[in-house]
């Protein structure tokens, strides 16, 4: 159970766990694929162009997979000659290897997806320049390459397809869940009281928590607007909602603490009133639906519980003599805070 | 002169060309190992490529170390060898982007199991392993910090000074919100801009400290900027968050001359703190503003609310940058 929760904490929608995945059934394939021919070093290529290969094969969607394919394919075959044409020349090769180590890290300028592929193709060069090769003929090592950048082109079409949609709607989700513990964990400490030290150490990490979350759909933003104009475009916008919900629950967080530490005398009736507010809040967000279909969030019609509760809490708020008290500052702050949420949450 | 990515490409040329040259002068017995170590390691700055080679070495040594126990008691049975060699190139692939340590202690068992399956593998494998990924890492970090060198510690200057710049704008920019409740359209754009520039300045000043990796105190000052650059951001965030609903109130109103005064305060503040930036002594002691209590009359009617927490936020602005002198 703590092994999933680590992959799920580090690796959201699990892309990583389907990259490592895919490469390793590309290599193997190829391995037992070519291993019919009986001949090891064919086997050794395969491997490894397969391998390398399915590092630099990324895309959306198909039309862009097969770009990345035919790009990828095309490098590892050039470079593969290279090396085998330089590997004589220790000169010549290492002016190659030099060259290349530069042309590397310039293509980076292009955008992330530049960042790792063009180095493994380097390693690609390097490796077949200092393998020995024994008896085979340059080309039927060369169709061993092929057959390794046939099985991870296959491989890559055909399993464990890539949805960076779904990724953000998943990040949604668990921003949401993790949003609505902390707002219960805010409402829970309003009733039962704590200690303002212990409260600001708790707030710290509920609060990095959700930060990080928010900033997980920011990766994926980048790596759809290179790809889905369109989709990045509408979840750009809920991408903003996002951080200003952020924001929102930092005002009330700090609305707490204020009151906490200035032991400010909320009274029982305006208590059971911000409780109610964020309850009903945290059942709200508990509903979102969001839906990498139409890319939007649905509430349900918690929406209109949730606007019921704030109201009567302005009611209450409103008839209250709040003169002269030491820390009600951090109260119309947590108000603040309170309708922002509700704001934000609409903005989706 | 160049942008990143090219001087990045000539620092990889520098590092690949340099070990392939002392190879061949010194006739490594693995060079490859030391040639992969350099390219692999040259990075954007100074400061990350100490904590990449750093972090590369360790878990050079902790991988072969573990790797060779591992050969050492598999090597009869070569089917636990090379599901053993999948399972760690998987892991190694698997934390490539996640954790780069874990991913090369992952990568150096399959060298390993690799290197086992093909041409065996003992003690001295090891030895030159280690002894050419520490070469390899030398020519990287020295490369990195002579050839177009970027440093964080001497970057961190300017970096500092534009995030103070761009606090003073959106300060700005959130008086223009409250006051002529101009420019609300932007403001998730002026929010973006301003976290991003946080975490640029983040980024630089954790890669700094690697820089600074024997200077302890240097470390924990920089430690306790990141905190309070933080905290302004908070505040900042939270005064551009209000300040266009309070656009109108009775009591912005009223207090017009006070905030003129309360902007014109942060901005010399903010002035005096970028001259210090620069070496400039502080002219005078940076101002106070007046308490919330004292801007305020003792009625507290809810629909002051806003702007109660406009100004809240606007002193707690203050009283960070006051913590910066």
């Amino acid at each position: 159970m703590h092994l999933l929760h680590v992959i799920r904490e580090n690796d959201p929608g699990g892309f990583q766990l389907k990259n490592a995945s895919k490469l390793l059934l590309a290599v193997v394939l190829s391995m037992a694929v070519l291993s019919f021919l009986g001949n090891k070093e064919l086997v050794v290529f395969a491997a490894l162009a397969a391998g390398h290969a399915s590092i630099g094969i990324r895309g959306e969607r198909l039309k862009n997979k097969v770009v990345s394919i035919l790009i990828a394919d095309a490098a590892f075959i050039v470079l593969f000659f290279l090396a085998v044409w330089s590997k004589s020349n220790p000169v010549l090769n290492a002016v190659l290897l030099v060259g290349l180590s530069f042309f590397v890290m310039f293509v980076r300028k292009y955008g992330e997806r530049y960042t790792m592929f063009p180095l493994f193709a380097w390693v690609f060069f390097f490796l077949v320049s200092i393998l020995h090769i024994g008896s085979n003929p340059i080309l039927m090592n060369a169709m061993g390459v092929l057959g390794g950048l046939l099985m991870a082109a296959l491989v890559q079409l055909l399993v464990l397809r890539e949805d960076r949609r779904k990724l953000f709607c998943q990040n949604l989700s668990a921003y949401f869940k993790s949003y609505a513990d902390a707002l219960l964990w805010v409402a829970s400490t309003l009733k039962t009281g704590m200690p303002a030290q212990e409260y600001s150490w708790k707030m710290q990490a509920y609060k990095a928590h959700i930060v990080e979350l928010s900033l997980l759909n920011k990766g994926v933003l980048e790596t759809i607007s290179t790809v889905d104009k369109k989709a990045s475009q509408k979840l750009n916008r809920m991408h903003i909602a996002e951080v200003a919900l952020t924001k929102a629950l930092a005002i009330v967080f700090e609305g707490v603490e204020t009151m906490l530490r200035c032991d400010f005398p909320l009274d029982d009736a305006l208590k059971a009133e911000v409780i109610t507010v964020l309850r009903t809040d945290v059942r709200l967000l508990l509903a979102a639906k969001p839906s990498d279909k139409t890319l939007s969030v649905a509430f349900s019609d918690r929406l209109s519980d949730a606007d019921n509760a704030l109201s009567r809490f302005k009611d209450v708020l409103t008839g209250c003599d709040l003169a002269q008290k030491k820390g009600v500052i951090g109260l119309i702050n947590v108000s603040l805070g309170l309708r922002l949420i509700l704001k934000n949450v609409r903005a989706f | 002169m160049f942008s990143d990515s090219t001087r990045l490409g000539f620092q990889a040329a520098v590092a690949v060309l340099l070990t392939v040259i002392l190879s061949h002068v010194f006739h490594f017995e693995r060079a490859y190992w030391a040639i992969i170590t350099a390219m692999a390691l040259v990075s954007q700055t100074f400061g990350e490529s100490i904590k990449k080679a750093v972090e590369r070495v360790l878990m050079t040594i902790v991988g072969g170390i573990l790797g060779t126990v591992l050969y050492v008691y598999f090597q009869a049975d070569p089917t636990v060898l090379f599901s053993l060699m999948l399972a760690v190139l998987f892991f190694g692939v698997y934390f490539m982007t996640i954790s780069y340590q874990t991913s090369i202690l992952f990568i150096t068992m399959f060298v390993v199991f690799l290197f086992g399956e093909l041409i065996g593998w003992d003690l001295k494998f090891l030895e030159a392993r280690i002894l050419e990924t520490i070469i390899g890492a030398t020519v990287a970090v020295l490369t990195t910090a002579v050839v177009f060198p970027m440093k964080q510690s001497e970057d961190i200057r300017d970096r500092l000074q534009h995030y103070l710049q761009l606090l003073g704008k959106n300060i700005e920019y959130a008086f223009q919100m409250a006051e002529k409740g101009e420019g609300v359209d932007q403001l998730s754009h002026y929010r973006f801009e301003l976290i991003k520039a946080y975490s640029v300045l983040r980024t630089s000043i954790k890669l700094s400290s690697y820089e600074m990796l024997f200077a302890y105190f240097s470390r924990k000052k920089l430690r306790a900027m990141v905190l309070q650059y933080g905290v302004l951001l908070h505040y900042v965030t939270s005064m551009m968050e209000v300040a266009p609903q309070v656009f109108g109130s009775e009591v912005l109103i009223q207090q017009r001359n006070n905030l003129e005064g309360m902007q014109s305060a942060m901005q010399q503040n903010l002035m005096q703190l970028e001259g210090a930036l620069q070496g400039k002594k502080l002219e005078a002691p940076l101002q106070t503003l007046p308490a919330l209590s004292e801007l305020v009359s003792d009625e507290v009617k809810a629909c002051w609310f806003d702007a109660y927490s406009f100004l809240y936020f606007t002193s707690k602005v203050n009283e960070a940058l006051l913590e910066l002198e």
